[in-house]
């Protein structure tokens, strides 16, 4: 049976093994099995048992005596081994970036996303959100099946309705319009295309979070439709404005692991500096050398510092003067001088929503002779393609009574619309709204019809994120409920066979198959593509440096121009908002996933909340701490929000996240936080993510956030080390040396597990948490829990803050169990229910712990977590543990553990036996790199390696013996097994 | 010609005279009397009032309890980073009530202190339901308390399963229930000739009881001569006993590396401690019930001047171990020692230390008052605020080292419920209807002691002889 | 099995403490005294001698010592030794809290047991009182009567001369 498991694994086996490729063959046969009513197939069967199974693995800790039903296979299905993964390679519908994945099965049932290793773009990395994604396919508040007015339909029926509607339509000539999310699947994008090649037939994208300004300006200077592609990794020199492109701008995974393989103090000469402008706090502004807080107005003005100054040094004339303003001249000469420095070599990249300023932006990369090595308009990204002056118009013509038909694809403008209320109007008077969405939410309850789509790990497809870098996406498991690709749905009302995977592969078959010359034939191409899950056609010579000539005139007038606009209305009173993305919630699309509502904000630390980020100065100035409740008031827009006094943040600017405050998420989502999106406001057609003149007036209410970290201060610990580069090269070799015990060490087993985590590389995205999340089975314990300090993350991100209030270092930490050598935790337990394992592993028994709490007290790490409760199948904790759906992500190797025992990091203990079970059964020793705990296998920087300490080849080993290796509090001589690297930033 | 006898008598006499602690002289028949008549006659209001009182807070604490160990322990205050608060609080608070009372009773015989007689006896039965209560709560605060018999080293077929020698806990559960043990064979062994002598005046089933009680004691001589061999022995047994049962509990916290609880100072910090809270709810309890109960003629002024002395001594010796904690974290250099001492006197949780510094440190000195030692009422004020002063002692050992640690990342708060408030009152509920039943039902006072130590025929038989 | 004595009584200790020396002194020998309390120096003027408990007490303690040591050895080092904190097998100071508990313990139950059964204090033992009152407020002497070597005449004086409230010659079973 594992030879199914291989054949996903190596092509040789595939070429030799005709048993896998019918194997091979059949995991394609089984969509032509689905479609309603989907007849009793391999997959839905395995829903069955797996359901079954992670209902028993649900309840296996934490009741006793429970019966649970279990069905046998009758007939073992091919291709699955009970107990043995298999990972499926498709693609990433978390967000528009379109990460290529690996998605781990068990018993056919997708329990673990991980990244694809085949993707030259993205790696092995995810982000927190592409983690979550598997949850939101086990939610309860999916709609199971089509609607009609709100009651359930048949496919049927509800088709019937739809294509008498566009039947009509076509014969009046009336418009049809589908409105989607950004599409770059090609084969998606051709079927789009056949649609709307119909009179009347339209499609147009939409993006919650718009980018229109910067598609904008980049057709204006490069005559290039789309958004350049920023390759981080070939920069030295990094300038970022507002552009918070390591935590939730554009393409955060492949930004991070291009950054962060730059960011290596051993290869000193090739250290990337990275200086950063911005309104608010951001994971990226915390990890630049150098940190500018500006406000949203001023972006235009450092846009336009930028482009004179290096338009200075490269001799050009007539430029304007700048106006008057409170920007740092100093840190635009520093920043201009590093870029000139590092010519081609640098990179601008601007999150402003102002077209002349990306203009700007544009040309300074154009000077830099940027274009064609780090800022790529040839193969430009395909993501973010909404545009916004065409919404405008759509509301319009709605309102007006000029569109018949609306489809909503992936999108939910009645929530994320800024004028939503006129986008609803507006949708009462097309006459007929058909949605596609998984849920009823605010869009969708709407809709005439609700068509629902599948979850991306249901449903077939491709994507094409970036020009040319295909990549395919295939079901892990049969559709749960009766729902239908949306791709089938248009299929079937243009009266084509319903069939996106024929239709699918015909397309790769016609249109990427002749692009290579690699495989002879279609299905060889096919069955390959869709093995690795990325397709590349074969690049003709990498494009030449570029110098395009950009017309910037215009734009620098319009920069100063609009600068001195707010500039005069601008007063000491009222402060600029600024609307920001957060790395957990993103647009608000996923506000249901309760893994995202509970992962802390990498920045504040707060979970389950948004929140108004204020300057510690201007808190005091107004009065207010963190948790006082102000009032926003922006013009006609008001909202109540709590205040979280941020180090930090520009004193002119207040920061809300966008994302939350969802009317109709679902039982975990709805009414968590406040909806921010009216906020928004449209300047010159483009949405605007900013405002000016906003009031904040005290409530004299309070509330407590629920943050899983409240003293920011290392209070002169030496607990993350930091150096400059500087320091770092001229110091001398100096091992960290290892405090004498009283104790002569034990004997060691065949290995010595150990884990290393380069600070510098780990940026404090979190991916890591909802990795270990996903596998370990962590309960989620809401909001009041948090609040209580009780969450159960095994692995935290610890955040501190170092310098100046206003201009603070600011330092994340992963911490987890530390795998001490001399654990305190271990002598203190009464009934040994935490002992040390001969490969150095600090182990928790859970059946013997009693839950006496001495080892939690014990421990100065802080990395035990109590089962203060039954997390699962109890309703306190309403989330996917207490349903049986829910139930099914968790992973069968990983108890769930039960009230009253201690729980901890294990490093993956689970992984690390299976890759023993796999080595021993080829016969050969664990190699290093066999074995990957979820954090690091996650890890779009890959900051943390794991390994054996004893093997001296291994990664970890050299890590652990570098310059920079440090153990947290080793002066308790508690001997860590997991140790770090000082940061190293550029002075 | 039995001249030696003679001289031995005298001797006894005029050593009797040097240590009078009951002032009018007393037939024996009437000590007997004096004893034996609460348990003959009908309870009065106070006594039910009281009884009342404390059965209601017994029920809180059951209600409390019950839901705690239904819904689990998240039922309480505590948080990833403070495990313990009010539960570990309450034992230690508890456990160091019971010292005083083997104190009196052991340390003092083994001193031949006469003017423990009279008190000796509750004080015993102070020591056991305190020891009771305090046993209560390592049970409750496991998260899984039906599991308590993991840590009792049963021969097992799970193939090698030991509990782990090592840890204090572990010390914790023989250190308690030897204690209990030893505390309840002495504290029965003394009884046994009162319940002859009740026996012997009571009839029906009262006698019975008695009768089976008693052993079938008929108050021969020889018996009475190994009596006192075994009392003696008992007491030299119980005092190292209840020494290392504090220091035990002390080093719960001094074993872990947690600044403020990592401390060589602690076990004799704990102990002084202890019989400090001790003698405080002594006081409480005896001036209480001897006018409760007219016991004025057995339980002096010059007992409570005694016990204030105590009191005053070892509330002395705790204000000293504050002191020297304090001095230790200045001067050993240690940031994290430093910072948590700064953080206990004026972190959050100040006002609990300053009013422990002064229940426990400055309060005890206005006992060089003899005005003060010799009031009951003024003792009885000073007696509550010990107690409360030694509950907050254990609290701000235990929260305020646990709250702020080693990693700032990880500080927090740490606030009661009800439930733990709840409790707290039940383990009071509990000793109190204890202590009233044991008032009401057994001799508490050593009526075969007291007869003893009385000097009344003695003086006549000095002139007869 | 029931035998003649002959019973006197005291009202105060003193009093008790001259007649039994007197008696003794007169070559009587005393079967036994009861009395409601301990009597100083009566156990001299009885010739008692010391109790034996204090070994009982060392033995059992000493026994329990051992036991509590072996077994914690046992258990940590023969048994199950497991890597806890790195601490060594035998943590032998480790092992002392416990073992101190347990002398403890043993010593105690050993000497309470003996003492209670060398006296015959058991379970359901019933007393017969050589005289009324003597666990109360009266003190008694009691000769065990043998019309051997017995002069009532020279015993019942000795005893009213030193004080006797009553002089009995009954049959019982002490």
């Amino acid at each position: 049976m594992s030879t199914e498991l291989r054949f996903w694994k190596s092509i040789e086996e595939l070429r030799g093994d005709s048993a896998s490729q019918s194997g091979g063959r059949d995991c394609f046969a089984f969509r032509r099995q689905s479609g309603p009513p989907p007849a009793p197939s391999r997959r839905d069967f395995l829903t069955l048992a797996g359901f079954s199974i992670a209902a028993a693995a649900a309840s296996a800790g934490c009741s006793r005596g429970r019966i649970q039903k279990a069905i046998p296979f009758v007939n073992e299905p091919e291709q699955i081994t009970p107990g043995v993964p298999n990972y499926y390679a498709t693609t990433c519908g978390g967000c528009s970036a379109g990460c290529s994945l690996l998605v781990k099965t068990r018993d056919g049932r997708p329990i673990k996303i991980e990244g694809n290793d085949e993707s030259a773009l993205f790696g092995s990395g995810t982000c927190a959100v592409g983690q979550a994604t598997v949850l939101s396919l086990y939610d309860d508040e999916r709609v199971k099946g089509p609607l009609w007015h709100g009651q359930r339909a048949s496919w049927e029926e509800v088709d019937a309705r739809v294509e008498e509607r566009l039947a009509n339509a076509v014969a009046n000539q009336a418009r049809v319009v589908i409105l989607s999310r950004t599409i770059h699947g090609p084969a998606t994008r051709h079927l789009l295309a056949e649609w709307t090649s119909r009179p009347g037939f339209e499609h147009l994208a939409y993006d919650a979070v718009s980018f229109a300004a910067l598609r904008r300006a980049t057709m204006a200077a490069f005559g290039v439709e789309g958004v350049p592609h920023y390759r981080f990794a070939r920069a030295q020199t990094i300038v970022g404005i507002d552009a918070d492109f390591l935590g939730a701008w554009l393409s955060p995974v492949e930004f991070t692991r291009d950054y962060a393989s730059r960011r290596r103090p051993e290869s000193a000469a090739s250290m990337s500096r990275h200086i950063q402008f911005e309104s608010g706090v951001s994971v990226t502004g915390s990890n630049a050398d150098t940190r500018v807080a500006i406000a949203p107005s001023e972006r235009g003005l450092v846009a336009l510092g930028l482009f004179s100054r290096i338009a200075e040094k490269h001799g050009t004339t007539g430029l304007p003067d700048l106006p008057e303003s409170a920007l740092d001249a100093r840190a635009l000469d520093r920043a201009a001088d590093e870029l000139w420095r590092s010519g081609g070599e640098s990179l601008v990249v601007c999150g402003a929503d102002d077209v002349s300023t990306q203009v700007l932006v544009h040309a300074t990369n154009a000077l830099l002779g940027n274009i064609g090595t780090t800022v790529n308009i040839d193969r430009p990204s395909l993501q973010k393609q909404g545009d916004d002056e065409a919404i405008a118009r759509l509301v319009d013509d709605m309102s007006a009574g000029r569109i018949d038909t609306l489809i909503l694809h992936g999108v939910n403008p009645a929530y994320d619309y800024p004028d939503a209320r006129a986008f609803v109007d507006a949708m009462g008077r097309v006459p007929l709204v058909v949605s596609f969405a998984d849920r009823l939410d605010e869009t969708a309850s709407h809709a005439h019809a609700v068509c629902p789509d599948h979850h991306f790990l249901e449903a077939w497809g491709d994507a094409e994120p970036v020009a040319s870098a295909f990549s395919l996406a295939q079901p892990t498991i049969a559709p749960l409920f009766e729902t239908r690709a949306a791709q089938e749905s248009l299929l079937k009302w243009l009266g084509r066979p319903p069939d996106f995977y024929e239709y699918l592969r015909a397309f790769w078959r016609d249109t990427l198959y002749p692009t290579q010359h690699r495989y002879a034939t279609s299905d060889d191409f096919w069955d390959h593509s869709l093995h690795d899950g990325v397709f590349a056609p074969p690049v003709e010579a990498a494009a030449p440096v570029k110098r395009p000539d950009v017309e910037w005139r215009a734009s620098a007038s319009a920069v100063v121009r609009e600068f001195a606009a707010t500039a005069s209305k601008a007063s000491a009173d009222r402060f600029e908002l600024h609307l920001y993305e957060t790395v957990g919630l993103r647009d608000g699309a996923h506000a249901n996933n309760p893994w995202l509502q509970e992962l802390p904000d990498p920045v504040t630390k707060v979970t389950w909340a948004n929140y108004v980020t204020v300057a510690p100065a201007a808190a005091s100035k107004l009065g207010i701490e963190t948790g006082d409740i102000v009032a926003i008031q922006a013009d006609d827009r008001r909202v109540e929000l709590p205040a979280y006094v941020l180090p930090g943040q520009s004193a002119r600017v207040v920061s809300v996240a966008l994302g939350f405050g969802r009317s109709n998420a679902g039982r975990v989502g709805t009414g968590v936080g406040v909806n921010a999106y009216p906020f928004v406001q449209t300047v010159a057609g483009q949405r605007r993510y900013d405002r000016t003149g906003v009031a904040l007036t005290r409530t004299g209410r309070r509330e407590v956030l629920a943050a899983t970290q409240t003293h920011h201060s290392m209070e002169g610990r030496t607990i993350v080390k930091q150096a400059t580069l500087a320091s770092y090269l001229a110091a001398q070799e100096t091992p960290e040396e290892v405090p004498p015990s009283l104790w002569t060490d034990r004997p060691r087993g065949a290995h010595a597990w150990g884990m290393a985590i380069d600070l510098n590389a780990c940026t404090g995205c979190s991916a890591c948490v909802t990795a270990c999340m996903a596998e370990n089975n962590v309960p989620i314990v809401g909001r009041d829990e948090v609040r209580r300090g009780r969450e159960m993350h095994w692995i935290r991100i610890d955040r501190y803050y170092a310098g100046r209030e206003d201009a603070p270092d600011m330092l994340a930490q992963p911490m987890m169990c530390q795998h001490c050598n001399n654990a305190p935790c271990e002598p203190v337990c009464p009934v040994l229910a935490t002992m040390h394992s001969s490969d150095g592993i600090n182990q928790q028994i859970y059946n013997r712990c009693v839950g006496t709490r001495y080892c939690e007290n014990n421990c100065p790490y802080k990395v035990r977590r109590f089962n203060w409760f039954e997390y699962a199948r109890n309703d306190r904790f309403d989330f996917n543990m207490n349903s049986p759906l829910g139930a099914m992500v968790l992973n069968p190797d990983v108890a769930i553990r039960s009230r009253g025992v201690m729980e901890k990091c294990s490093l993956c203990i689970q992984r690390i036996q299976a890759g023993k079970l796999t080595a021993e059964q080829e016969g050969r020793p664990v190699a290093d790199g066999d074995i990957q705990t979820a954090c690091q296998q996650v890890c779009p920087a890959q900051a943390i390696v794991f390994g054996d300490l004893s093997d001296s080849k291994s990664r970890v080993f050299q890590l652990a013996h570098s310059r920079r290796n440090y153990r947290v509090l080793d002066d308790l001589g508690t001997r860590p097994n997991v140790s770090y690297l000082t940061k190293v930033k550029n002075a | 010609m039995s001249s030696p006898v003679r001289a031995l008598d005298t001797d006894r006499i005029h050593a009797v005279r040097r240590r009078r602690w009951i002032d009018e002289p007393l037939a024996l028949s009437e000590i007997t009397d004096d004893v034996a008549r609460p348990l003959n006659t009908w309870p009065s209001m106070g006594w039910f009032a009281a009884f009342g009182v404390a059965v209601t807070a017994l029920a809180i604490g059951v209600a409390c309890v019950t839901y705690e160990i239904a819904t689990g322990i998240g039922t309480w205050g505590l948080n990833r980073t403070v495990g313990w608060a009010f539960d570990i609080t309450n034992f230690v608070f508890w456990i160091g009530i019971g010292h005083a009372g083997t104190l009196i009773s052991a340390i003092l015989l083994l001193f031949r202190q006469q003017w423990r007689t009279s008190i000796n006896r509750s004080a015993e039965a102070m020591t056991i339901f305190a020891v009771i209560c305090a046993a209560l709560f390592p049970l409750i605060h496991m998260g899984r308390p039906w599991l308590f018999y993991f840590v009792i080293p049963y021969p097992n077929q799970r193939g090698s399963l030991w509990p782990n020698f090592r840890s204090p806990l572990l010390w914790d559960v023989f250190a308690i229930n030897t204690y209990l043990t030893i505390s309840l064979v002495f504290w029965y062994v003394g009884m046994i000739p009162d319940f002859a002598t009740l026996r012997d005046r009571a009839d029906g089933i009262r006698k019975r009881i008695y009768a089976a009680l008693c052993l079938g004691w008929n108050g021969s001589y020889r018996t009475w001569t190994r009596y006192e061999a075994a009392s003696l022995i008992l007491a030299g047994l119980a005092t190292p006993l209840v020494l290392s049962v504090h220091s035990i509990v002390s080093m719960d916290f001094a074993v872990s590396i947690l600044p403020g609880w990592h401390t060589t100072i602690f076990p004799p910090y704990f102990v002084a401690g202890a019989v400090y809270s001790g003698f405080g709810m002594v006081l409480t309890l005896l001036i209480l019930t001897r006018s409760l109960m007219h016991l004025e003629r057995y339980i002096t002024i010059r007992h409570l001047d005694a016990m204030a002395k105590v009191t005053l001594l070892t509330g002395s010796i705790v204000g000293l171990s504050y002191a020297t904690e304090l001095f230790t974290a200045w001067f050993n250099g240690s940031i994290y020692e430093k910072a948590m001492f700064y953080n206990r006197a004026t972190g959050p949780y100040w006002l609990a230390f300053w009013t422990m510094v002064s229940c426990n440190a400055l309060m005890p000195q206005l006992l060089w008052l003899r005005r003060l030692r010799t009031s009951a009422a003024g003792l009885f004020v000073l007696s509550i605020f010990v107690n409360l002063g030694m509950w907050l002692e254990r609290f701000v050992i235990i929260v305020t080292s646990l709250h702020r640690s080693y990693l700032p990342s990880s500080w927090v708060m740490y606030r009661p419920t009800f439930i733990e408030v709840g409790t707290l009152i039940g383990s009071f509920g509990l000793f109190f209807t204890c202590f009233l039943l044991f008032i009401r039902l057994l001799p508490m006072i050593a009526m075969w002691e007291i007869k003893a130590g009385a000097d009344v025929r003695v003086e006549e038989a000095a002139d007869h002889a | 099995m029931p035998r003649e004595y002959l019973v006197a009584t005291y009202a105060e200790p003193g009093a008790l403490v001259d007649a039994v020396t007197r008696i003794r002194a007169h070559g009587f020998k005393i079967y036994d005294v009861y009395t409601p309390c301990p009597v100083h120096g009566l156990d001299e003027a009885m010739g008692l001698r010391r109790s034996r408990l204090g070994y009982v007490a060392f033995v059992a303690g000493a026994l329990g010592m051992i036991a509590a040591l072996l077994f914690q050895f046992y258990c940590a080092v023969w048994s199950w030794n497991v890597n806890v904190g790195g601490k060594p097998d035998n943590s032998t100071l480790a092992f002392i809290p416990i073992t101190f508990e347990i002398t403890i313990l043993a010593a105690g139950l050993a000497t309470a047991k003996v003492f209670l059964a060398r006296s015959g204090l058991l379970p359901g033992a019933t007393a017969q009182l050589a005289a009324s009152g003597v666990t109360d407020d009266t003190f008694a002497i009691a000769l065990r009567w043998r019309n051997t070597v017995f002069d009532t005449g020279e015993a019942r004086r000795v005893l009213t001369e030193s004080g006797a409230i009553e002089i009995r010659q009954t049959e019982m079973d002490l």
